[in-house]
């Protein structure tokens, strides 16, 4: 009888389902999450997770050369992925015997897809409400976008175009992007952006080592990354030449931390162009009627402080408290109260008090939960058919005896 | 599925991934309405007014703020006049001392406090300052060639020179001057004044509280606005 002919393609699926790549995939995530451990020591946990958490592979520079040296965990979660479908499709024991696995299995898959999920669509930032006041947008910690807006005829403001993140992110030191829009009557150029910067009076000693050039009185100077990310003030040299034409020289520096836009006139119109905190709009409000916080007697440390809350939506009104372990749970965004100011007020309550939420926003938050859930499921449904199978046995051992 | 469905999709992916738009104009399609406290916008700002968070983080005099924005009450929550707000790692063994008009930081550090180290902002410039310190020293004044020789290490992420000396001590208001100490610093000049953090004791001790403040440095940095977290 002629045995039927092993393919690349056979090979291929053998190897991607086998059980040894699971341990190997494992072993990995055990070894990338030691060495992310001691590196955040020294980086950060925010740089540390977009090294070696965020990332296809992880690159390290050897002789000279930046290369890929370990898969990042981005790529063993597809790995590991594919490996437990693959093995499902063609390892597992088909037949109701086998139910039990293949739901423990799903499970498993759905909190690789569930992470996935997050690690594309997830929303994590703060937003700031003064008593009094209220808010319908959260703010990220980490990441800036580039506003660019109309100014009107009496000299308002109302919208904005907007580069988001994701591409700012993309654009490195000594880089350069073209942006244009069908609105705007010049390209936007972005000559290399620094992570961490600050802009220094050129009559600085130290202005004389920053690279760029000197802009009405000032030179942007790169700084070293903070450990802690929400501390980094981007920066950026920019240019407005007409469309289509070359990038010119640069005409301006956007910082972080700067108090105003910068205010370019064109063709009679003026536009204000900001770097900010990227944002996103929540589909309701959010108004602080009170904010309440004790320190521990002799101390500065905060015993307790919440937040007295009225949630605005469609014409409604719901007041409800957030405090420390009690978030606010709406349509997929969760309030979680964070911090407050302004620093150094006492705890008499006669002042006017701000409060900020950490706001999460992640479509596949409860998946987890839910991939808990299948997996215990299917290994109960596992045990029960082997639990049925091992008494039958058993009874039929026991017949077999008696006769 | 076809098994090899399995493969395509994640190359996919990759090719999707690593796309790179580089060389080519990006076109922006994103468009958002910005809230009621955006809207209020400071617009024809000079680069002074614009970066004046950088002359109030440094200390630097400040100007009259035309900009027509809301600093009371909004984002910028900190004392303007003297305290830019500062965060740290207190190093082991360092006890926190109370702040004075010239010391915006202050901390003793030994079986006696007699170690200190101190952060604070003061006018003049570098060549003054630092002869300053010799002469509390009991050394000799040095040129400005001298002291643009001298070693440099970061400060809130720019270069700033450090200074070792050691000699007889005589703080100011001490009746004599102590044997055997050393005096470690480090110095932002910045136009219109120095950033310093600056650490006395003896000598033995200081060796021995070399890595603190290594790191204490290292750690300080100005941070933006004020908030209990």
């Amino acid at each position: 009888m002629s045995k039927k002919p092993v393919t690349p393609w056979t090979r291929l699926l053998k190897f991607t389902s086998s059980f040894g790549l699971a341990c190997v995939v494992l072993f990995l995530f055990f070894i990338l999450t030691l060495l992310g451990t001691l590196e955040q020591v020294e980086h950060g946990l925010y740089e540390t997770q977009k090294r070696y958490f965020d990332s296809l592979f992880v690159w390290y520079e050897v002789a000279g050369m930046d290369l890929p040296l370990i898969p990042g965990v981005r790529l063993l979660m597809w790995v590991l992925f594919f490996n437990i479908l693959s093995a499902a499709i063609l390892k597992m024991r088909k037949g109701w015997k086998g139910a039990g696995l293949l739901i423990a299995h799903g499970g498993i898959l759905l909190l690789l897809v569930g992470g996935a999920i997050g690690l594309q669509f997830k929303h994590y930032g703060a937003m700031m409400i003064w008593e009094g006041d209220k808010a319908s947008e959260f703010e990220s910690y980490t990441e800036w976008q580039l506003d660019i807006m109309p100014v009107d005829e009496e000299g308002k403001v109302s919208e904005a175009l907007v580069i988001p993140a994701k591409q700012i992110d993309r654009i490195a030191s000594g880089q350069t992007r073209v942006f244009t829009a069908e609105e705007l009557p010049f390209d936007f150029v972005v000559h290399g952006r620094e992570v961490n910067s600050m802009p220094i009076p050129a009559g600085a000693p130290m202005a004389a080592s920053a690279a760029g050039k000197e802009i009405d009185g000032y030179k942007l100077m790169s700084m070293k990354p903070a450990k802690q990310a929400e501390q980094n003030l981007p920066g950026m040299y920019v240019s407005f030449p007409e469309s289509g034409k070359d990038a010119g020289e640069v005409e301006a520096i956007l910082w972080g931390g700067d108090v105003a836009p910068y205010t370019l006139k064109r063709d009679g119109k003026r536009w204000a162009v900001k770097l900010v905190k990227e944002k996103w709009k929540v589909p309701f409000e959010i108004k602080l009627r009170d904010f309440h916080f004790e320190y521990f007697p002799g101390t500065q440390r905060a015993r307790v402080y919440r937040s007295d809350v009225t949630k605005l939506e469609n014409g409604t009104e719901r007041d409800v408290r957030i405090s420390m372990n009690q978030p606010l749970r709406h349509k997929g965004y969760t309030f979680f109260q964070s911090s407050f100011g302004p620093a150094g007020s006492d705890d008499k309550g006669d002042q006017r008090m701000y409060t900020v939420f950490a706001v999460m926003q992640n479509p596949a938050d409860h998946w987890p939960l839910a991939s808990l859930i299948v997996s215990g499921v299917g290994l109960l449904i596992h045990f029960l058919i082997q639990l049925g199978t091992y008494l039958k046995r058993q009874r039929k051992t026991q017949a077999k005896q008696r006769s | 599925m076809s098994s090899k469905l399995l493969y395509i999709l994640p190359l996919l992916s990759l090719a999707l991934n690593g796309c790179d738009s580089a060389s080519r104009p990006i076109v922006i399609t994103e468009k958002r309405e910005l809230s009621e406290k955006e809207r209020q916008l400071a617009l024809d700002a000079t680069s002074k007014e614009r970066f004046s968070m950088v002359r109030q983080m440094m200390g630097m005099p400040g100007e009259e703020d035309h900009s027509g924005h809301n600093h009371a009450e909004g984002e910028h929550n900190h004392d303007r006049a003297e305290s830019a707000p500062l965060a740290y790692q207190l190093p082991d063994g360092w006890k926190k001392e109370a702040t004075t008009q010239f010391r915006s930081l202050n901390f003793s550090f030994g079986k006696e406090s007699e170690g200190q180290c101190y952060v604070s902002r003061v006018g003049g410039g570098l060549v003054a300052n630092l002869n300053r310190w010799r002469g509390q020293m009991g050394l000799k004044p040095i040129s400005a060639e001298e002291i643009e020789k001298l070693p440099k290490r970061l400060l809130f992420g720019m270069e700033s020179t450090y200074v070792e000396l050691d000699g007889s001590f005589k703080g100011m208001g001490s009746p004599e001057a102590k044997p055997d100490y050393r005096m470690v610093g480090l110095v932002l000049s910045m136009p219109d004044v120095s950033f310093f953090v600056k650490m006395t004791g003896p000598k033995a001790l200081l060796i021995e509280h070399e890595k603190n403040f290594a790191q204490f440095c290292e750690s300080l940095k100005l941070v933006k606005g004020g908030s209990n977290e």
